[in-house]
């Protein structure tokens, strides 16, 4: 069953208030993850590889993220939607 | 007199650029935002440019060209503090539990300064590593380790040394726990801190082979006071080393401390551009331990 882009951002938002600390209602998707108010450094990024990894294998354990594409420059909210969204309906 | 001068000089291009910059609608002078553009493309292709990669959350600083003013010294002196991360290679990227990854990086250190016992120009190439376990969301939950072997060139003392270093530390997310963020009304960060334990091995290169093992323990804080909605004015921050030396025939000087105070001033509520005074005080590990006392003042530019 291929989650639709809801059940996606749902997910990623839960993830991302876990590691940020901030309330789920609070992260908005034009969030970026290493600016305001995220801010979110290395380790707290690992840690969100980890979150998505995981929420990821539990649709088609075949797929993963890497640590790279969550880190990258100006990543924000709405990209890992999209890109777990695109990579689990692939 | 002249002492009075340099931070009024300083303080009135700082502002005036970012008056230019407010009629332009902008927040960056244009080399700045060309300086970006590249560092985002290095950054989208493997490659980052930090102020140093030591394994600490000076990581988090960028790499900066500052021009400094020595008030103890009434001196004036260019300081060069930069680091590329060239790729980037993780190991076990099926893991839910573990992330695992490995770096080559180079440094180059330097000032101007023209004491020999505060002058720093050495250049390092290593590899780094970051490992953290994550069973759960409590911050004792996850442990993490960074890690780094380098190679290094001190110009100054020439001496050449291998450096192993591992520091371990937790990764938390909610207020008071290392590594997170305590929030004001606008969900800005207004304070945070990371403390680490690890060991460090110096071994000189050549026939000697001296060697040095410490226990290091450090302590780093920023405090962000005037941060509203995405804007901060004033960054205050704190990194204390203390060194416990197990054995040491190549630097000799017994246990070790470190101390370097900032306080930066942002007129424009960006950290891009600044005014920065740093106290620094105790034996400087990018300069192989030299006892240093140093009282500086100058723009920050963050790239």
């Amino acid at each position: 069953m291929k989650p639709t882009r809801q059940e996606v951002a749902a997910a990623v938002i839960a993830a991302v208030a876990k590691v940020s600390g901030l309330q789920p209602e609070k992260i908005k998707e034009e969030y970026i993850l290493k600016e305001h108010p995220l801010k979110l450094d290395d380790q707290q990024l690992n840690r969100l590889t980890l979150k998505l990894r995981k929420y990821i294998k539990s649709v088609d354990s075949a797929k993963t993220i890497w640590a790279s594409t969550v880190q990258k420059s100006g990543q924000s909210v709405e990209g890992l939607i999209d890109y777990i969204f695109k990579l689990l309906n692939s | 007199m002249k002492k009075l001068y340099t931070p009024v000089l300083l303080l009135i291009s700082t502002i005036s650029v970012y008056a230019q910059e407010a009629k332009i609608d902008t927040l960056q002078p244009k080399f700045v935002k060309q300086i970006n553009k590249a560092t985002t493309w290095l950054s989208d292709n493997g490659f980052q440019i930090r102020r140093t990669f030591d394994g600490s959350k000076n990581e988090s600083k960028p790499s900066g060209i500052s021009w400094n003013s020595d008030y103890e010294n009434k001196k004036f002196f260019n300081v060069i503090d930069a680091g590329i991360k060239l790729s980037q290679l993780e190991l076990f990227p099926n893991s839910v539990k573990v992330v695992l990854l490995f770096y080559p990086k180079v440094e180059w250190h330097r000032n101007t300064i023209t004491d020999e016992d505060k002058r720093k120009n050495n250049l390092t190439g290593g590899l780094n590593s970051e490992f953290i376990w994550s069973i759960g969301d409590k911050w004792y939950e996850n442990p993490y380790v960074t890690g780094s072997f380098d190679y290094k060139k001190d110009f100054v003392k020439d001496l050449k040394t291998t450096q192993t270093k591992g520091y371990f530390s937790f990764s938390g997310s909610k207020e008071g726990e290392p590594g997170a963020a305590v929030r004001n009304t606008t969900d800005d960060i207004v304070f945070r801190y990371y403390p680490y334990t690890g060991i460090e091995h110096y071994r000189s290169i050549g026939k000697t082979g001296q060697k040095a093992s410490m226990w290091a323990n450090r302590l780093y804080f920023e405090l962000y006071p005037l941060s509203r909605y995405g804007y901060k004015y004033i960054q205050l921050s704190a990194d204390f080393t203390y060194r416990k030396v197990f054995s040491d025939d190549l630097y000799n000087q017994g246990n070790l401390d470190w101390l370097v105070l900032s306080f930066n001033f942002y007129p424009g509520g960006s950290d891009k551009l600044g005014l920065g005074l740093d106290y620094s005080q105790g034996e400087d590990p990018t300069s192989n331990f030299i006892k240093t006392k140093l009282l500086a003042l100058g723009i920050k530019l963050k790239i």
